[in-house]
């Protein structure tokens, strides 16, 4: 008998096994056919089994059959040169049909069954073979790899190709588009609420000469009353038009406005010829934050200005700065708040242009700067003539 | 009636070809010829898939007429005899689908696996006592039981002496498929002896 604990021994044939019929008939190996021969003689009903077998397979050959009759061939041949004996089997040519149809119904379904048991008897008789590296597998596999590395590859070139690189358009817009026709593109944008700062508020050419006249004749008025003011208004150097009475944003100063329409804000200072200029604060937020505060910078005429923050309305001091320093300090801020302008100006119409956001009313902290006068224009040389 | 064991491979088949060519050239000598040197044993063959000595004759007809009407389409990989009994194999299958339907011994098992019979009581040796020419009859009759997959290899294996390459070739199935279907089927027909 076998050893089960022998690697080397092969396990009991079964009765189903079928290399007995393959011994049978005498085509197995000499090993093989040892090893089944060993396996017979050992079991009983295998013994049986093969004896039996041995006689069926003898005596199938002695099974009666009927011999072709005499004149057998001729009829054969009448057959084909009538056509085939297609008369006689007109009679049954539907029938024919319907046995066709079934019979190709069955065909079909006893193919699939040769199939499944072809399949069945591979997976039995097919040993598993180790197969070597770079065998057949893997240079089938190649076409694949060239494929996947060819998509790889072409799906980096095209996100390197479209990587969004916002430093050099920030550097080229800043140094495109000045400010002002920056916030007037972002009033395109912006629609019915428009960024302040636009050209619109650009003021007007006109001779500043009477009315900056006018100022520094009311700043002398008014030195009474600027030192009856607190402390904390102390330095407060912009005139006090009547117009804005109570408002108290004087020159380099800040105010506070509190925009409810940039609109209506366009407009007014439209109306008085009033520049705007937008500054970043880092502490109250940029254009890029709606919920932020505004920082402008107006440049008008003193009583223009007085007018249009009076006209503005709620106009009060927020808060005053010091005085010393802050000329020295203001070149610096100037710059730094334009490039924070700036950035945040094309990051601000981005947005608006894809998300078609708008920008909220908010507070408005105003810086007044008084335009010096403008030097006079020399006179041309026949009129000195 | 019984007969001596017809060869699937023999030597006048192998001289089938120049033969084929002619005819289907239109020599109907040559038919004539091919004719006479199968008909035995295709009408065997059709005798025992079929069972009927009558309807043997008729479906030997129809398979030499079959012959006939495609032998341009013989394209020479295969004996001619192995391609005539491939042709009278199928003609025995669609006879098969006319008959009434007969029923199959076979028993399936729960996952639908054919189980092979095993005989209900311990049986005497089949060849133990009983006469040749009565083992040979009731071979006859079991083969008609038999599922027409195994009685097709048993057939053409042990009755027309085919080899498993040529059962393979003529049913179109591989060899190892023969192999099974060999054992099986006369496992099987040993049981069908062994039922009273």
């Amino acid at each position: 008998m076998t050893n089960p604990s022998d690697p080397t021994t092969h396990p009991p044939l079964d009765a189903d096994d079928p290399r007995i019929s393959e011994w049978i008939d005498g085509r197995l190996a000499a090993a093989e056919a040892a090893e089944v021969e060993r396996a017979v003689r050992e079991a009983p009903a295998l013994t049986r089994l093969v004896a039996d077998l041995r006689a069926l397979k003898e005596a199938a050959r002695l099974v009666p059959v009927v011999s072709p009759p005499e004149g057998f061939v001729d009829r054969v041949l009448g057959a084909v040169v009538s056509g085939g004996g297609a008369a006689a089997r007109a009679t049954d040519a539907e029938s024919d049909r319907v046995v066709e149809r079934e019979w190709r119904a069955v065909e079909a379904e006893r193919i699939a069954e040769e199939r499944a048991e072809a399949e069945a008897d591979v997976a039995q008789e097919v040993t598993p073979v180790r197969q070597p590296v770079g065998g057949a597998d893997s240079r089938g596999a190649w076409p694949w790899l060239a494929v996947g590395a060819a998509l790889a590859a072409g799906l980096l070139v095209t996100v390197v190709l479209n990587r969004r690189d916002d430093t050099p358009r920030e550097i080229a817009q800043v140094a495109a588009q000045p400010e002002p026709e920056r916030f007037a593109a972002d009033r395109s944008v912006a629609g019915a609420v428009s960024p302040p700062g636009a050209p619109a508020a650009r003021p007007p050419a006109q001779d500043p000469g009477p009315e900056m006249e006018q100022a520094l004749q009311l700043r002398q008025d008014q030195s009474e009353d600027a030192k009856a003011l607190p402390a904390e208004l102390d330095g407060l150097a912009a005139p006090k038009p009547a117009a804005a009475a109570g408002l108290e944003a004087p020159q380099d100063r800040p105010a506070v406005v509190t925009v409810e329409s940039w609109t209506e804000f366009d407009r007014l200072l439209e109306a008085h010829g009033i520049e705007a200029k937008p500054l970043a604060d880092r502490e109250q937020g940029t254009p890029a934050d709606p919920s932020g505060d505004w920082t402008l910078e107006l440049t008008g005429q003193p009583a223009a200005i007085g007018a249009f923050l009076a006209a503005a309305g709620e106009g009060r001091v927020a808060r005053r700065r010091a005085a010393a320093g802050e000329q020295a300090d203001k070149a610096e801020e100037a710059a730094a708040n334009r490039e924070a302008v700036a950035k945040s100006a094309a990051r601000q119409r981005d947005e608006e242009t894809v998300g078609g956001g708008r920008w909220a009313a908010g507070r408005v902290l105003i810086r007044l700067v008084i335009p010096r006068e403008p030097n006079p224009e020399p006179e041309p040389e026949a009129s000195r003539e | 009636m019984a007969g001596q064991p017809e060869s699937v491979v023999t030597d006048p088949a192998a001289a089938d070809g120049p033969l084929v060519v002619r005819a289907a050239a239109g020599d109907a000598g040559a038919f004539r010829v091919l004719v006479e040197r199968h008909e035995r044993r295709i009408v065997a063959l059709l005798h025992r898939l079929c069972g009927c000595p009558e309807q043997a004759l008729d479906l030997a007809q129809e398979t030499f007429l079959s012959a006939h009407r495609h032998l341009g389409s013989f394209r020479h990989e295969s004996r001619f005899s192995t391609w005539l009994h491939a042709i009278a194999v199928n003609h025995a299958r669609a006879a098969g689908r006319r008959r009434r339907p007969t029923a199959s011994l076979q028993m399936v098992a729960a996952d639908g696996r054919p189980l092979i019979a095993e005989p209900a009581v311990d049986l005497p040796p089949v060849s133990a006592g009983l006469e040749r020419e009565e083992l040979a009859r009731r071979i006859a009759t079991a083969l008609d039981r038999l599922d027409a997959r195994y009685r097709e290899v048993v057939v053409l294996a042990d009755m027309q002496d085919a080899s498993y390459e040529e059962i393979a070739e003529t049913l179109d199935i591989p060899v190892g498929t023969v192999r099974s279907r060999l054992h099986r089927g006369r496992t099987e027909l040993r049981a069908l002896l062994s039922t009273p």
